[in-house]
């Protein structure tokens, strides 16, 4: 087995949810100045910035994660009440999620064990991101770059579940968890 | 162990590995890349079933998974596997198999008797004789034995040990079938860059043609070392050998089964016995193949009696004998090359019998082997093995005896278009080859090579080249042009369609369906008692309903039946095909989704507090959460009850994290929480809550809960753990389909907080300590919403405050974020200890609020009753409208006899019984009126009495009545005195101190 | 199992989705008779053939939309976003 699946934890220290309406320019102009970020606006893309990653999860939201404990998502309230004028809103899902990283060969297999998504390297990209299941469980899935690398992130309820699924299927090929 | 009817070289087992392997017991020797059936052949194995109904012997017929006769009973213990066909079973060393559905052993077996009786049970005998007398009961009885008698294995009485597992896969063309035509489809797609799974459902590549040349190599060799070499190192292609496509479904989605481990001695742990594959192709080329069909001819089920592709597979594929004098019964060319094979291989072949006039072919071969043509095989005899047949002229005229061990039989060949037919492809019958091809397909289904009818390798293959490309083409690729593969033409001389023979007498039986012993005599039967169309031929006469689904038998059946009304074939009408192609394991259906897998299970952050402190869990949704927690000798119900006392006494503490939470925001709130519940919003005030109700369309209580407003534009509602979800769901229908205009945005943050309440006199003690702000009754008092920050261990936890109560008494929530959960769970239980804390789980909590009459969705919101039918009728504001009001008055859900929420006490001591119905006199002859019935009941420590919550027939005006609660399947029955459902503190007093 | 096109993510997997009835029903005015939101509420065509239907991407973008459905053969006609046309 030459290429073990590597499974690790990713912490998340803060995430946010945007929501409203991008072809407003108020509450992208809000965004930027909060966030120092644009928006993705293509279905399942992300934008990366120095501090932060946005995810599209819908035509009117966005998850926003920070690289580091020290980033733009911080003061929620008062960003919260500026959104809030702006026509937007802002929700603070920092603790909900829990994000795990499958990298290796065999990765997109792992995942195909319980996600019906096509995690091909044709179709699911660098930088791509897409809500789907793992087994029952909802997920949200990111190609951070072009190696065999994916980051699933799922409720912290279902995380004991999810995390026993991964390692079960990953000992197939042979895995090291982190 | 020498295996006799082994041939010195050929074939493409792996003669340095020999296996050993057990067969009813004795111990023989195959090799690595047999099946069972070949390796039991080798061993001059022929017998090695009896049949279904007649028990008859019955040998090896196929060597494929249309295998109808050699079916066995596969390892012993958890593992045993019934109707296991030999024939696609790969050998492996240690495989333990026994013959079934036979008894003392398949040599001498009691139930031939049936035979010998045969004509006491024709077709539709069981249906018949045992609907007598009338009542079902008599059949019942009948049954068991005749189950008993009837058989097939027995599957294992134990735990499945082997895990399954399911795998998505995705792909632009999906090719089915391992032979020479699917490999040059994939060739073809793969070069056009599609991405590419071929399924082959053997453990070896090639199809079954075997000496031919391709491309100048010979066949075998342009398989295994040219074409599966290539697509696998060069192109995006995945090869699944021992996987068989079972199904088409909806969307190009079609389901395999790969047998991953099936042909270990020993599996390795981490591997799944079994993987289900869902594999969604933009197009599918279908190079399944064909099944060859047999000819009805008396007792033409003999051991010894075989499919003629077949003799040669085993000849060719496995280096296998399968007899030592044959005779060869045909009506194509195709099984006059197969009996070349065996005469090669040394197999003395005593005569071709064949219904067509002499044929080019036929008069090359003569001058090496006797060959009758315009003939026909009336009889075969024997006794457990075929010893000689008998041929005579289709003309009639005197038969003719030749002794034989093998007859090799070919009706022709009809393309295994199930997966086709599964697609909703349309099928036509072909006069050309007798048989039904594929014709068209709304589906993106390429049928190519002979699957498609098309029987020559030549033309097969460039089919099969021009299938390939036309399935990449429709997955949006552009295919280089490419030479297909070349293989050299045959002429060949048209079929005579031949399905059985002429009779000799009544008593023959020339069998169509071997599986299911159905016999050409069954199915005139069946004609003349008018049950003529295929459907109720199968029915009727069980044709083709055996565990090999009719593969060699259906169209036989058809065209017996065809000939016997006088109308073509297609009249007759043609089976529909479902899936599964082949069984499939139940246990790789589920996956892994079995015992505790059966669902996700979701856990509070508290959890592995909670499971240290021993608690008892159980499951609300699919959370686990703490029923109580019994200390050392303490059973559960006592331990309920002294947590329930204990909250009203001193305080309490209960995970309340499961309850689902959705933040709202935007200017529209309000407007948006008036349209949904069922009381008035826009007066709560920033850092307030209040307690509302949701009702469905139709006016029936939905769901309930708090909503707090948290800021002028934000809000936090909080709905029941079961329906939070369903709640989430029906707010973004509104928002985004009904009132797209309100400025309102919502997210579920359940899995944000973890939720604490803390209850009970002395929870405001416990919190002062606790908390960084004025908890005094005057600074935050009941339905108080705001911040703090929780002291602990480590940074304080920033945390939402909210002062509401479900136990009835002093109460607060603690919300924190989730990765902080436990750590404010421990604070709270460090803070409380000095005030007599204790944690409390579900059957405490539900004591305190049946207690308190609080009503719970589930139980007393049982999706009949209205807001009015919980005592909840003046919440419904008569200034505004709300979901579900518009209904609320029609006369059914306003009559005077609605069932109306009462509090229940138990009188003369009894315990209340479960689940028990309100009745009047609880001695009336069933059915016994309805008054009402029990929705929740517990023990009260409190009141020390039993109580319930109830439904009751006009039950506001019945306080103060008595009535009873029988139980009738616990024979239990109480009197019980009807009163409010608030049993503790109807004034609402200790909750606002 | 369908594969569904969601208007925002594209063909997903039938698993991936929420089935939300019949899309054509419009809810009445909130002071129209009993009558009105009586067929509103209980009544349904039930069609051989093309039907439009309201589906939720309930484990993907959570959005509402429409799908057309041959509800004899099982194939999807077309989808549309809630606000949209739905095409035949």
């Amino acid at each position: 087995m030459s290429d073990p699946i590597t499974l690790t934890e990713v912490p998340i220290a803060a995430a946010w949810n945007v929501q409203g309406n991008a072809s407003r320019a108020d509450f992208t102009d809000q965004v930027s100045l909060q966030f120092a970020t644009s928006l993705p606006t293509a279905p399942n893309t992300t934008v990366r910035s120095d501090a932060l990653t946005a995810f599209w999860l819908g035509p009117r939201s966005w998850l926003l994660v920070a690289h580091r404990p020290e980033s733009p998502l911080a003061d929620f309230t008062h960003k919260r009440d500026a959104l809030n004028r702006a026509g937007g809103a802002l929700f603070d899902l920092s603790a909900s999620r829990v994000a795990y990283q499958i990298a290796g060969e065999h990765a997109a297999s792992v995942l195909a064990d319980g996600c019906p998504l096509d995690l091909h390297q044709r179709t699911f990209r660098a930088g791509d991101c897409a809500q789907s299941l793992f087994g029952r469980v909802n997920a949200l899935l990111y190609k951070p770059d072009d190696t065999p690398t994916f980051i699933i992130m799922v409720a912290r309820s279902f995380a004991r579940d999810v995390w026993q699924a991964l390692r079960q299927t990953a000992a197939q090929y042979g895995y090291r968890a982190q | 162990m020498t295996e006799p009817f082994r041939l010195q070289a050929g074939g493409i087992v792996d003669r340095s590995r020999p296996l050993s392997f057990e067969y009813d017991g004795v111990a023989y020797q195959g090799y690595a890349g047999d099946t069972l059936a070949s390796a039991l052949l080798a061993n001059g194995v022929h017998l090695v079933a009896r049949s279904f109904k007649y028990h008859r012997p019955r040998g090896i017929f196929s060597a494929g998974a249309e295998e109808p006769n050699a079916m066995v009973q596969l390892a012993r213990g958890a593992r045993t596997e019934p109707n296991v066909r030999a024939t696609t079973q790969e050998l492996y060393d240690g495989l333990i198999a026994s013959s079934q559905n036979c008894w003392p052993s398949v040599r001498f077996d009691i139930g031939a008797i049936n035979n010998a009786v045969s004509r006491l049970i024709p077709a539709g005998f069981y249906y018949k004789t045992f609907m007598w007398p009338p009542t079902p009961k008599w059949w019942l009885r009948y049954e068991h034995a005749i189950r008993r008698a009837a058989g097939m294995g027995r599957s294992a009485s134990e735990p499945d040990p082997d895990q399954y597992e399911h795998r998505y896969a995705h792909c632009d063309v999906l090719v089915i079938g391992g032979g020479a035509t699917g490999l040059a489809s994939a060739r073809a797609a793969a070069h056009a860059r599609a991405r590419v799974i071929v399924c082959n459902e053997n453990h070896w590549w090639g199809g079954g043609s075997f000496d031919a040349e391709i491309d100048n190599r010979p066949e075998s060799e342009w398989i295994a070392e040219k074409t599966v070499r290539e697509l696998r190192d060069r192109f995006d292609v995945t090869l699944l050998p021992r996987t068989t496509a079972f199904g088409y479904y909806d969307g190009n989605l079609v389901g395999a089964v790969e047998r991953v481990t099936d042909h270990f001695t020993t599996a390795p742990a981490h591997l799944p016995r079994q993987r289900v594959w869902k594999i969604r192709a933009k197009a599918v080329v279908l190079a399944s193949g064909a099944i060859e069909r047999p000819i009805a001819y008396a007792n033409n089920d003999l051991p010894g009696t075989m499919l003629a592709g077949a003799a040669r597979t085993y000849v060719k594929r496995y280096g296998v004998r399968p007899g030592s004098r044959a005779v060869i019964f045909a009506n194509n060319d195709g099984a006059l090359a197969d009996a070349l094979a065996l005469q090669a291989a040394g197999v003395q072949v005593r005569a071709i019998v064949d219904a067509r006039p002499s044929s080019p072919l036929s008069r090359l071969i003569a001058n090496r082997i006797p060959v009758f043509n315009d003939a026909e095989i009336l009889a075969a005899a024997g006794k457990q093995h075929v010893e000689s047949i008998d041929v005579a002229p289709l003309a009639g005229g005197p038969a003719q005896t030749i002794e034989c061990d093998l007859v090799a039989v070919s009706g022709g060949w009809s393309p295994a278009v199930h997966l086709f037919s599964q697609a909703r492809g349309k099928l036509r019958y072909d006069d050309a080859i007798a048989a039904f091809v594929p014709e068209a397909s709304s589906q993106p289904i390429f049928p190519a090579g002979a699957a498609n009818g098309c029987f020559d390798l030549a033309a097969a293959l460039i089919e099969a080249h021009n299938a390939g490309v036309a399935a990449s083409t429709r997955a949006g690729l552009s295919a280089p042009v490419l030479e297909p593969p070349h293989a050299k033409r045959h002429a060949r001389s048209p079929l005579r369609p031949t399905w059985s023979v002429r009779a000799r007498s009544k008593s023959d039986k020339c069998f169509v369906d071997l599986q299911n012993d159905v016999t050409v005599n069954d199915i005139a039967l069946a004609a003349r008692e008018n049950y003529q169309s295929i459907e109720h031929l199968k029915r009727y006469t069980t044709l083709g309903m055996g565990t090999d689904q009719g593969k060699t038998s259906n169209i036989v059946g058809l065209a017996v039946m065809a000939q016997l009304l006088d109308v073509p074939i297609p009249r007759v009408g043609t089976t529909t095909f479902r899936p599964p192609y082949t069984p499939v394991t139940l246990g790789a259906i589920p996956g892994h989704e079995v015992g505790a897998h059966v669902e996700p299970t979701r856990y509070s952050s508290i959890h592995d507090w909670h499971a240290t402190r021993g608690a008892r869990f159980v499951n609300a949704g699919l959370w686990k959460r703490p029923h109580s927690y019994p200390r050392s000798g303490e059973s559960e119900d006592d331990a309920a009850n002294r947590e329930a006392r204990n909250v009203r006494n001193h305080v309490g503490v209960v995970d309340v994290s499961t309850l689902g939470k959705i933040e709202l925001q935007g200017r529209d709130v309000a407007e948006l929480l008036n349209r949904v519940y069922i009381n008035k919003w826009d007066t709560l005030a920033v850092g307030r809550c209040r307690y509302g109700v949701m009702l469905r369309e139709d006016g029936i209580v939905m769901d309930d809960g708090t909503t707090s407003r948290l800021s002028d534009t934000h809000y936090l509602m909080t709905t029941t753990t079961v329906n939070a979800v369903k709640v989430m769901q029906q707010l973004e229908y509104l928002l985004q389909a009904e009132w797209p205009e309100l400025d309102v945005f919502a997210t579920s943050v359940t899995e944000q907080w973890t939720a604490a309440a803390l209850s009970g006199p002395n929870s405001r003690k416990v919190l002062a300590k606790l908390v960084d702000i004025d908890v005094s009754n005057e600074a935050f008092p009941f339905l108080a919403v705001g911040t703090c920050n929780v002291r602990s261990v480590g940074e304080p936890i920033p945390a939402r405050l909210f002062r509401m109560s479900y136990s009835g008494e002093m109460a607060y929530e603690i919300h924190v974020p989730a990765d902080r959960g436990r750590a404010m769970w421990e604070a709270v239980i460090e803070a409380g200890e000095e005030f007599g804390l204790m944690p409390y789980g579900t059957e405490a909590m539900s004591t305190l609020r049946i207690e308190k009459g609080h009503v719970v969705i589930g139980a007393e919101g049982d999706g009949r009753t209205t807001a009015d039918d919980l005592g909840m009728g003046k919440l419904v504001n008569a200034k505004k409208w709300c979901i579900g009001k518009p209904l609320l008055n029609r006369s059914a859900l306003t009559a005077p006899d609605r069932w109306q929420l009462v509090g229940l006490t138990a009188l003369d001591g009894a315990p209340m019984p479960r689940a028990a119905k309100l009745v009047a006199d609880p001695d009336h002859a069933a059915p016994n009126p309805m008054l009402g019935h029990v929705t929740s009941w517990c023990f009260s420590p409190n009141l020390d009495a039993w109580i319930a919550l109830a439904l009751l027939a006009d039950g506001r005006a019945r306080h103060g009545e008595t009535v009873w609660a029988v139980s009738p399947l616990v024979n239990a029955r109480v009197r019980v005195e009807v009163g409010s459902p608030v049993f503790i503190d109807p004034e609402g007093e200790r909750l606002r101190v | 199992m369908l594969l569904i096109p969601c208007p925002y993510c594209g063909p997903r997997n039938q698993i991936e989705f929420t089935y939300g009835g019949d899309a054509t029903l419009k809810r009445p005015a909130i002071d129209a008779p009993e009558a009105a939101w009586f067929e509103y509420v209980y009544l349904r065509d039930n069609p051989c053939g093309p039907h439009a239907e309201l589906w939720l991407h309930s484990a993907g973008c959570r959005t509402w939309f429409k799908v057309r459905r041959d509800t004899r053969k099982h194939d999807i006609l077309a989808s549309a976003r809630i606000d949209e046309e739905l095409g035949s």
